[in-house]
């Protein structure tokens, strides 16, 4: 066997092992770090945001992946009702939640009284709607109302008494990703008085 | 100084050597196969040389993974210029071992590429996670994982025009190994003929 043959054999078997051994050494006290990655890790662990006041929230809410300046979508103004096509619609300005551009394609719910179950009709956003990232944007949802929802709004505005929704079989397109849900609480809402007129 | 002359050059294996180091250089930046989940919500750019994953918007990579693209690099580099050195001395007493060290490497290095492709594919597979090496599918998360949201998203796999010419680059190589072989046989044949002629 000739010299340049063992220095040709001996290379092969040093660019096999030696950035592997130094990997091992590096993460000799935790192995798993050399498949998991702290950036992995960070990112299922919590980390900051603000919350819908504005102030940093640094507690368990939001993982790492998160925006930090991301906050609960918000109401914005009061909900209005066209009795020409039964519509009502609320607006909410939302923040995109993580650190790239992301598209809601579709958002599609029933809307059910919690208390009741009184159907009172289907939201929609009527065109997809792109964030940016640390950006924020209105995202207006059109729900149609049945006759038996008017009513059913009508005397909950009048007498002021709160309506706790269910959004039932939800359907959000967000980016390519589908994500469907049999039914989600979001709280109690107040139907203003003037709101039908 | 080495002296080149063109007819004693394996021009099989100039090309090659330099496919090699060309193919080292673009797959730094372009991936040899490319994995994409929803509309880039999450990637997997992967090659023997460059590696990495992106989720969110946050790119990673996976230390154990970031160590064999060293290796790979390295076995792209030294392949390549032993290639290339050989191509233009391929009749000098050491021309066989640069062969012998370079001439297999980037067959071995595709064919260990796909075989690690299909391995984790199978896993992923196995696990209930579809992941195509080429075309699209949807993938479904178990809602039970996910607090009783079900979740799909698409998923394409697909190899980019790096692992082609990669492939291109292991073929000259293989080419050059044959090309050499037939010319020492030839020239062996040629002076065996003479002797006998003259005996």
């Amino acid at each position: 066997m000739n010299k340049l043959k063992i220095i040709l054999t001996i290379l092969t078997i040093a660019i096999m092992v030696v950035p592997i051994a130094i990997e091992l050494a590096i993460y000799k006290d935790t192995l798993i770090g050399l498949i998991i990655p702290p950036e992995l890790t960070n990112m299922m662990n919590s980390g900051g945001g603000h919350n819908s006041n504005g102030n940093s929230v640094t507690n368990d809410n939001y993982p790492d992946f998160i925006n930090p300046d991301f906050e609960m979508p918000q109401q914005v103004g009061e909900p209005t009702y066209d009795p020409a096509t039964k519509t009502v619609s609320f607006t909410f300005n939302i923040t995109d939640p993580v650190e790239k551009p992301v598209t809601v394609d579709t958002f599609s719910a029933g809307i059910v009284s919690h208390d009741d179950g009184v159907f009172l009709g289907n939201l929609t956003i009527s065109k997809p709607i792109t964030l940016l990232p640390g950006q924020t944007a209105d995202i207006t949802a059109l729900g149609i109302l049945s006759d038996d929802a008017i009513n059913y709004l009508k005397i909950h505005a009048e007498n002021q008494i709160p309506i706790n929704i269910d959004l039932t079989n939800l359907n959000v397109d967000v980016g390519g990703i589908t994500i469907q849900l049999d039914s989600q609480n979001i709280g109690d809402i107040t139907v203003p008085p003037g709101i039908f007129g | 100084v080495i002296d080149v002359q063109a007819k004693e050059i394996n021009w099989f294996a100039l090309v090659g050597g330099t496919l090699i180091l060309v193919v080292l250089v673009i797959s730094i930046y372009f991936p040899w196969w490319q994995l994409i989940i929803g509309e880039n919500l999450a990637t997997v750019n992967a090659s023997p040389v460059n590696t990495n994953f992106g989720m969110l918007g946050v790119p990673f990579t996976i230390p154990l993974i970031w160590a064999l693209n060293i290796v790979g690099t390295l076995i792209f580099l030294t392949s390549g210029i032993a290639m290339l050195v050989y191509s233009v001395t391929p009749t000098k007493s050491y021309s066989k071992e640069l062969l012998s060290f370079s001439y297999k490497k980037p067959l071995l290095a595709v064919i260990g590429f796909v075989v690690s492709l299909l391995i984790i594919t199978y896993v992923a597979g196995s696990l209930g996670f579809g992941v195509p090496i080429m075309g699209s599918t949807s993938i479904n998360l178990p809602s039970n994982l996910i607090m009783g949201v079900s979740v799909s998203a698409s998923i394409s796999g697909s190899f980019q025009l790096a692992f082609l010419l990669a492939i291109v680059a292991a073929a000259l190589c293989i080419t050059a190994r044959i090309y050499d072989g037939r010319r020492k046989f030839g020239k062996e044949s040629f002076a065996a003929s003479s002797e006998s002629n003259q005996s």
